[in-house]
């Protein structure tokens, strides 16, 4: 019979589910310590939560990548500058940095020397398309920040379709372990993507 | 295969099929074991739902998703060089509607009453500190007259050390310098306590004639302390020759930018 709880020493490593110190501070307190003037720690901070996406952002609306670092640098100059600016009930910190971060792409991206003449590349992204790119730099940034066991799990099932029997094979784990490594693995990733304000 | 929990009966741990039903990547006859089972569960029909969107967003990350890509060598040192060349900050929110205090970088909360006018400075968002009522005492003891070091050198125009007001292990140093944008002041200070719950450490510029009755200062900016050494920069607009005294207190987090909080470092000029 198969244990409903399975151990999984693979994944009951704290540190697949701690986030630190500075992991722990929700972006709200983030942009509140930047909104006080303290650009050191909680600034970094943000941009190691944010900078990768917001890079991701660039690479693709702007097709490149000179131009995504100078998104990059952008934003968060307008970030260190704007944080007083953030309301709570207007919308997450996601949403507001991002909302900066767009802003300047599009400005980016119609500077007349940041594109090529490809008739292609000639209309502006639509609010639509680039909100369907955010929210895949985020499900692809939260997916990153899993441990390696419990991406493994989802990958080998979402992108590899294997079954879950097949999954045990491939691992060497017994079948159970791939069950509730897979529970684990959803759970988390909900709760990262929520974390990054991102629901399907 | 999985013996699967009695239909009907509750079970505090999640089913062990759910992921895999959400996934896909049952064999036939677990799924089919898993949706009778379903059929009759909440707990299994709530965790469902609260997973449901998952399978689309994967696929979507598969079918149409961006490239991975890493960040590039170097790029966050070269955002925070960029950074620290742009000093202002735009007003608050709060902090547009009224106005007046020269500093750029002023307390968290907005000021509840309309701070008194200043004619001088480069902008004037509100805010600032000037107190119309200060609670508690805010003399600066050992201070730095900063007037005096100015000069014209594109070096800092003056170093302050930060000695602690009451006694304390907290010390550091500010270095005051002149910008197109202002003045800057980077200040360093160690041994500072986390402030307690609902207070903020507020470093001021203050005048001669700040006095208990009627203070005279200005907020140049606030920080919060997490860890054993504290870098702040800030730029202000403050006329050092009217504020001459640099000094951090700590003060309510309240909105409130009067000064009232007890003072923590006080600035002392340093032999040059
Ligand atoms: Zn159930």
């Amino acid at each position: 019979m198969l244990d409903v709880v399975t151990e999984d020493p693979a994944t009951d490593d704290p540190v697949d589910l701690v986030h630190g110190v500075a992991g722990s501070t929700s972006d709200a307190e983030l942009l509140a310590a930047v909104a006080a003037g303290d650009r050191d720690v909680p600034l970094r901070e943000l941009y190691q939560r944010y900078a990768g996406r917001v890079y991701g952002l660039g690479v693709q609306l702007l097709s490149d990548r000179g131009l995504a670092e100078e998104l990059v640098q952008e934003t968060f100059v307008r970030l260190w500058r704007s944080a007083g600016l953030y309301e709570a009930s207007r919308g997450s910190p996601a949403t507001f940095i991002f909302t900066i971060a767009r802003r300047l792409a599009i400005d980016l991206w119609r500077r007349p020397s940041s594109r090529t003449p490809d008739p292609d590349q000639q209309a502006l992204p639509t609010d639509d398309q680039i909100d369907r790119l955010v929210t895949r730099l985020g499900v692809r940034d939260a997916l990153d920040s899993l441990s390696s066991a419990h991406r493994q799990v989802l990958e080998l099932s979402y992108r590899d379709q294997l079954k879950q029997t097949e999954i045990a094979e491939r691992l060497g784990i017994p079948l159970g372990t791939v069950k509730t490594r897979s529970h684990h693995a959803l759970r988390l990733l909900k709760s990262e993507l929520q974390r990054r304000d991102i629901h399907g | 295969m999985a013996e699967l929990p009695p239909r009907r009966e509750a079970h505090r741990e999640p089913h062990p099929d759910v992921a895999g039903y959400l996934l896909g990547t049952l064999q036939d006859d677990e799924a089919r074991a898993f949706l009778d089972h379903l059929d009759g569960c909440e707990a299994c029909q709530r965790e469902l739902d609260e997973l449901a969107d998952l399978p689309q967003l994967l696929t979507d990350l598969l079918t149409d998703g961006p490239n991975t890509w890493s960040l590039p060598a170097g790029l966050e040192e070269r955002t925070f060089d960029a950074l620290a060349a742009v000093a202002p900050r735009e007003p608050t929110r709060s902090e547009t509607g009224h106005a007046s205090g020269p500093s750029n970088i002023t307390a968290i909360t907005p000021a509840p009453e309309r701070p008194r006018e200043r004619t001088r400075g480069r902008r004037r968002p509100a805010g600032l500190l000037i107190a119309a009522a200060a609670a508690a005492a805010v003399v600066i003891a050992g201070v730095a007259t900063l007037s005096v070091l100015r000069t014209s050198n594109p070096a800092p125009l003056a170093s302050i050390r930060l000695v602690s007001a009451d006694g304390g292990p907290a010390e550091g140093n500010a270095t005051v310098r002149t910008t197109d944008a202002g003045l800057t002041i980077d200040m360093t200070a160690t041994g500072l306590a986390p402030a307690p719950a609902g207070k903020i450490y507020t470093c001021w510029l203050v005048a001669d004639d700040d006095t208990l009755a009627h203070p005279d200062r200005v907020s140049v900016g606030s920080f919060v302390v997490r860890g054993p050494t504290v870098h702040v920069h800030w730029t202000t607009a403050a006329d050092l020759d009217r504020f001459p005294h640099l000094g951090v207190t700590v003060e309510p987090d309240n909105g409130n930018p009067s000064h009232q909080g007890p003072k923590i470092l006080n600035g002392v000029p340093r032999p040059r």
